[in-house]
């Protein structure tokens, strides 16, 4: 899956870690802003007897 | 299954024929991969609950607390009446000399203690009051507002600013009891050395272990002495807090 991934990118070696440097952060960002939030109120649906 | 050639010079070539990975190999592969993946997925979501959400949220309440009474005031004592009414402003400096959260009525998660920081319990008595003033707060996540209620000790005292009074509590106990120990914010706290009626306490209420929630830890004050607000801030806590 990786490696398929990292066949398709273009450029060079250097131009290739930036790319996956970029998409990592992207990735993370839409974690933590968006996936996650979400994700937080599925897993841990209000407790009324938890503070 | 392999050829060896020699050539001329000596050189041998060992040929073998290519094995293709078989289909369970690439699949499991994939799999494996996708396991990973999940793995640090669920790593990161550890870190954003711990770490990520609670600084974002505490921070956000803690801005909140710190500028509120130049935007709305606060709802007078005598007149909360209603879920998320914003009564107070309170000073803890044994969590930090920056500490400082709102209290509002009620103790649902929304929109009290993940939005505004510590709810009320709205069967207790209010601030000053004869009984018990009973708050609650999330011990981790959304702020964790008593992450550190465990480490008050002798001699702290905690500062509750209402729209016209300071209130000062002096520390007394702390216990870890179980869920089902309500009698702990009655106006005689249960299981509080030396409880008398006619006192007046606050009562600070959280879950533990931390991130757990199995049990409750109770931290019981005393009121001290009062004082108004037109004087401003109590003497003790503006040396801890500055001007702020």
């Amino acid at each position: 899956m990786y490696s398929w991934l990292w066949r398709k990118l273009p450029g060079n070696l250097v131009q290739k870690v930036l790319q996956v440097i970029l998409l990592s952060a992207v990735a993370l960002a839409a974690m933590y802003f968006f996936v996650f939030p979400w994700l937080d109120t599925v897993i841990f649906p209000e407790s009324e007897t938890q503070i | 299954m392999s050829d060896i050639q020699e050539l001329p010079d000596g050189t041998r070539i060992i040929w073998a024929p290519i094995v293709r990975p078989k289909r369970y190999v690439f699949v499991t592969q994939v799999l494996g991969e996708i396991l990973l993946t999940a793995g640090v997925v669920l790593m990161l979501f550890v870190g954003y609950k711990t770490l990520f959400q609670d600084n974002l949220v505490g921070n956000q309440q803690s801005d909140f607390a710190k500028t509120f009474t130049e935007r709305d005031g606060f709802v007078e004592l005598s007149e909360v009446s209603k879920e998320a009414d914003i009564f107070a402003r309170m000073y803890v400096p044994r969590f930090g000399e920056s500490w400082t959260r709102l209290i509002a009525e009620g103790t649902r998660w929304h929109p009290v203690l993940n939005e505004i920081g510590i709810g009320h319990y709205t069967t207790t008595v209010m601030p000053g009051e004869v009984g018990n003033f009973a708050i609650a707060a999330h011990r981790g996540g959304f702020g964790g507002a008593f992450r550190d209620i465990d480490k008050l000790t002798d001699g702290d005292r905690v500062y509750i600013e209402t729209k016209n009074t300071w209130f000062i509590y002096k520390f007394l106990e702390t216990e870890v009891v179980l869920p089902t120990d309500v009698g702990v914010i009655a106006p005689v706290p249960v299981k509080l050395d030396g409880a008398t009626p006619g006192s007046r306490y606050l009562t600070m209420t959280s879950c533990t272990p931390i991130f757990v929630n199995t049990e409750r830890i109770i931290s019981w004050f005393e009121l001290e002495r009062t004082q108004s607000t037109a004087v401003g801030m109590p003497r003790d806590l503006k040396i801890v807090v500055g001007s702020q």
